[in-house]
């Protein structure tokens, strides 16, 4: 076995995955007429989800590697959703949260410090070794680790994208704060997983080797269970970084943008015409 | 005022405890009893600027015990005391309270408010602060200074007969003591940059050294309490013989390593971000334009803010961490280069095709741009860990620092002096010996430091207190002898500059340099109130748009856009 | 949280949480290390169930501090001392709690230059009571001054009440994360680590 094969071959095509994908792609073109510059992000988000959980990715982090796996999880928490949340249009969400369910939803999964616990807690309870193991060893706790994921990191994105603004509850100061925080939990998490003696995960120190990939990933990659712990924890710890940090000057970026109310009257009371293009940045 | 006059108006409460007498304390009394932020701000910048004369005179021992090999001018006891001193001078007794005293000074008066929110506790920091240097200067005579090396890796520091003295006792406990100083102001600084601006002071229209201030008190919010947990475990060990660090009985040394550097990185992001402020006030006024992407300079100083508290390990590559930890660490290490670099790039462009006048602290600032630059490139380099295995603990490590602290923080600050003096006291400085000073600074500086890149590269580690006869050791240590020689020349020079212009000075006038930010609208020196009125804040420049009010910025968006 | 005094203690206490991480990081870095077997440990030096008394007894002071906060807020002035005063006896029984337990530990020999465990003991729990020390302090000026003038009696300095009650919270909240992480986390069976050591009391 070779890394080209076992980068060819190794794809599982998940019927479920397929349809949920292709469902929600079908959801968006109808849903979001008409289509614009953001169903780039949205379709983006939907192929790194499909990616992540059909590619290679899936069964090596499924039987062989921490590491994987955790490359999977963050593709879940910190890329999928955020692109998701960006590619679905504000107009969009007015109509979905006319629903007074979802809207009492809302107004208590949105707030910060809700949305901020519910996703660092679903990271870290699920990182406990017993119930990561679990998932490892039942297809259906794994299931819905993947879902609790996708969930529990769409509800904290949420305040930071924000994408209606008279729903939102922190200034740009506090949104910042926010992700340094969710930043700052995500190395612990991972600074921890790489200090721990290998074998935190146990099922990854003699994985069952099925596919004959052991020899590959043992003497080709050079991943024993103890550089595959460290990877993975690594991944977690600096890899998250540069997505938080990425998050953090959107932030500023459409801060810097905001119109500043007080020069419109200021302008206006200097009865010289008010230049156009600042006018439509109001708007 | 007095108790006797009770009036009898029934809307007027009966007050059942006497007023105090109002005095107007005069001279010391005045100083030393003070609250007003202008006061505690002179008063930290004085205080440190003498301690900086005290770790120079350190330096030129060192230097002077250097200059040749074998001498023996120093005692090795007497030079580690000697270079343990100079470091933590330096650090925690000049460059962090002077920026610290400028931030004081000057973050009210750039948002328009006449004190910082806590002035008593203001008051309370700067004393924690001189008193804790005077105590650690107490140990010269006390017992002995410490001499562990001003980062005090443990076992050495904290066993306490591993050492020659109680120096490391006085270390632990003034630094502490001055820590605290330090958490309060940022506490202060923080508040009052968030409940004290101006009607129109908006936080995205912070003049940047307000900003820088900001992000540096979340900071040292975030490491000086990990210092304070580092000396309670130094200090456990040495004087309850404990076993945070004591090998013998399982404790491991590289768990201080990884607390202490917990908070040291951080900490150089602390000494440099407000005078990373400073230049970014001072290069705009004298290229006569606004700064160019003020959006990415505050951006890029978010970015650095939170890589910075993950970089650490980087001061550790060779303490044997294991190679996932050196990649962790050296991969973050290098993307906080390029959030700095953005910062350089902004700076240097402000001054394309600008009308740059070339006044003393235009000089500073510029050197700022190149010496920075060049120490910034030889810490990227350290950040490549099989070079940083090579130059681990050698002078390149020294030239790096100095080259990023002095040649970078130092000169930052002598550009906000000469830029700020005649705010502060109403006089100009004199240009003319401000050029000797730049001229003499800038070669003694380079002079000095320069040769240390190569002495690193050759071989000369770091901390001893002689070396033998190589090729070349000799020479390089020599002129890097002569430079600091050059440099104590130039601090003479500015010494003279700023008594003669207090003195003497041409009397400034409020805003001597036509420049942007509120606090130019005060009187020089600031009255005691210092604004009775703000000026109204619609742009990053109000003073500008007041004296300019047909090129003022909030009309003509587009010439000042962020970006 | 606009007030300026609010604003400013809630900054000091974020900055404590770090101070206390780096000795609970110690802490739980040589927890289990075997340089600790033969001698005290986290597993066989603690009595939970009375630390877990006094530990009740300073979660009882944060609810009746802020319930003496909402008397005071109130005007209601005997409601206020009467809930401070309980506020500070309960917060004075932990401190002697404390006490009583570091004085039967260094009976048995258990001191911080013992041990790992002895030494990351103290240093935490140690500063913890300090942080509670001070907090008591304050808390007894608070009532001493409000007994004695209005000052601090009336709705109007319900700032300073709120600002010290963040603090007298923040070191019950740190409790909460340091009494499970050395006491909670120690019960259970723990092999060699568990087994009782030769007490010699300290000199």
């Amino acid at each position: 076995m070779t890394t080209w094969r076992a980068l060819t071959t190794l794809w599982s095509w998940d019927p479920t995955v397929l349809l949920g994908c292709g469902g929600a792609a079908a959801w968006y073109v109808q849903a979001a007429r008409p289509l614009g510059r953001r169903s780039v992000p949205f379709m983006a988000g939907l192929l790194v989800l499909l990616l992540a959980l059909v590619s290679p990715l899936d069964i090596l982090g499924d039987r062989y590697l921490f590491s994987a796996h955790m490359l999977q999880h963050l593709l879940l928490i910190l890329v999928v959703p955020p692109l998701l949340l960006l590619g679905i249009p504000p107009a969009l969400f007015e109509r979905l949260l006319r629903r007074p369910a979802a809207d009492r939803a809302e107004r208590l999964l949105g707030h910060p410090a809700v949305a901020w616990l519910t996703g660092t807690l679903s990271l870290w309870v699920w990182h406990a070794p017993a119930l990561y193991d679990a998932a490892l060893q039942n297809e259906g706790i794994h299931v819905l680790q993947h879902l609790c994921f996708l969930v529990a990191s769409t509800i904290f994105w949420w305040p930071v994208i924000m994408p209606l603004p008279d729903r939102s509850r922190m200034n740009a100061l506090g949104t910042l704060a926010y992700l340094m925080l969710g930043s700052l939990s995500n190395s612990v998490l991972g600074i921890i997983e790489t200090f721990a003696p290998p074998g935190l995960y146990s099922p990854y120190v003699y994985p069952l080797d099925t596919l004959g990939l052991l020899p590959l990933i043992r003497q080709g990659w050079n991943l024993s269970p103890s550089n595959d712990q460290q990877l993975g924890g690594l991944l977690m710890w600096t890899g998250s970084v540069p997505v938080f940090i990425l998050a953090c000057i959107g932030i500023i970026v459409r801060w810097f943008a905001e119109p500043e109310p007080d020069l419109v009257e200021a302008r206006r009371e200097m009865e010289e015409p008010v230049d156009p293009q600042w006018q439509t940045r109001t708007g | 005022m007095s108790s006797t006059a009770r009036p009898s108006n029934p809307l007027i409460p009966e007050l059942d405890t006497p007023l105090p007498r109002v005095t107007d304390p005069t001279g010391l009394l005045k100083w030393i009893g003070s609250v007003d932020h202008k006061q505690i701000g002179i008063m930290y910048m004085v205080t440190s600027f003498v301690f900086f004369l005290f770790g120079g005179v350190e330096a030129l021992l060192m230097r002077l015990q250097l200059s040749q090999p074998r001498f023996s001018f120093l005692t090795p006891q007497d030079y580690d005391q000697i270079f343990t001193m100079h470091g933590t001078t330096m650090i925690f007794l000049v460059i962090m309270p002077m920026l610290i005293g400028f931030a004081i000074y000057f973050v009210p008066l750039m948002i328009g408010a006449n004190d910082i929110a806590f002035p008593r506790f203001n008051a309370l920091s700067y004393w924690l602060f001189l008193f804790g240097g005077l105590l650690l200067y107490y140990s010269f005579i006390g017992g002995g200074a410490p001499d562990a090396g001003w980062f005090a890796y443990a076992p050495l520091s904290s066993e306490f007969n591993f050492t020659a003295n109680a120096g490391m006792n006085y270390w632990g406990v003034s630094l502490a003591a001055t820590g605290i100083g330090t958490i309060g102001s940022a506490v202060n600084l923080m508040v009052t940059i968030w409940t004290l601006r101006a009607p129109g002071m908006t936080l995205r229209r912070l003049p940047l050294f307000v900003w820088m201030v900001m992000l540096n008190n979340v900071l040292i919010l975030a490491a000086l309490p990990a210092l304070n947990s580092t000396f309670v475990m130094v200090l456990f060990d040495r004087l309850l013989h404990a076993n945070f660090f004591h090998v013998p009985s399982g404790g491991q040394p590289l768990l201080y390593q990884h607390s202490f550097w917990s908070f040291g990185h951080p900490e150089v992001y602390i000494m440099i971000l407000p005078a990373w402020g400073m230049i970014s006030e001072v290069i705009p006024v004298f290229a006569r334009r606004p700064i160019f992407g003020y959006n990415f300079v505050a951006g890029a100083t978010v970015a650095i803010l939170l890589l910075s508290l993950l970089v650490w390990g980087h001061h550790m590559f060779t303490a044997g961490m294991g190679q996932t930890l050196d990649i962790a660490f050296g991969i973050s290490s290098m993307m906080i280069a390029v959030p700095t670099g953005i910062k350089v790039f902004n700076w240097t462009y402000t001054t394309w095709k600008a009308s740059i006048h070339f006044t003393t602290s235009m000089l500073f600032a510029l050197a700022f741009l190149l010496q920075f630059t060049i120490g910034g490139v030889t810490g990227v380099m350290f950040a490549s860990f099989p070079v940083d295995w090579q130059m681990e603990d050698s002078y390149f490590v020294i030239a790096h620092l100095h080259y990023v602290l002095m040649g970078g923080s130092a000169f930052a600050l002598w550009a906000g002096i000469y830029y700020w003096f005649p705010k502060i006291t109403g006089r100009m400085m004199d240009e003319r010996l401000g050029r000797w000073n730049f001229a003499l600074a800038f070669i003694g500086f380079n002079v000095a430091f320069m040769p240390q890149h190569f002495l690193g590269m050759i071989g000369m580690a770091r901390r001893i207190y002689t070396y033998p006869d190589l090729p070349y050791w000799h020479l390089l240590n020599l002129i890097s002898s002569i430079g600091a020689a050059v440099l104590a020349i130039a601090v003479l020079v500015f010494i003279w500059n700023l008594i003669y212009s207090y003195l003497h000075g041409r009397v400034a006038g409020d805003n001597p340099w036509d420049a942007f930010t509120l606090e130019w609208a005060t009187a020089s020196p600031p009255a005691v109130h210092s604004f009775e009125q703000v000026p109204p804040v619609r742009s990053r420049r109000p003073i500008w748009d007041l004296n300019h009010p047909d090129r003022a910025d909030w009309k003509n968006p587009e010439a000042v856009r962020g970006i | 949280m606009s007030d300026k005094h609010v604003m400013g203690m809630s900054l000091f206490v974020a900055s404590e949480f770090v101070f206390f991480a780096v000795l609970i990081l110690a802490f739980v870095f040589y927890r289990q290390s075997p340089a600790n077997i033969g001698g005290p440990t986290a597993f066989n030096s603690l009595d939970v169930p009375t630390t877990g008394f006094y530990t009740a007894c300073l979660t009882a002071s944060s609810v009746t501090f802020w319930l003496a906060e909402r008397s005071h807020r109130r005007n209601r002035t005997g409601q206020w001392h009467a809930l401070l005063l309980v506020t500070i006896l309960l917060g004075g029984a932990f401190i002697y709690g404390e006490g009583r337990e570091f004085a039967d530990m260094s009976g048995q020999g258990i001191v911080p230059s013992t041990n790992l465990f002895g030494t990351t003991f103290y240093a935490l729990v140690g500063f913890h009571g300090f942080h509670v020390a001070m907090g008591l302090i304050v808390l007894l000026t608070v009532f001493g001054i409000s007994l004695r003038s209005r000052f601090f009696r009336g709705a109007a300095h319900a700032r300073a009440i709120r600002t010290i009650a963040i603090y007298w919270i923040f070191v019950d909240a740190m409790w909460w994360i340091i009494f499970p992480t050395v006491y909670l986390w120690s019960l259970g069976n723990h092999g060699i680590l568990g087994e009782p050591f030769k007490a010699v009391p300290f000199r």
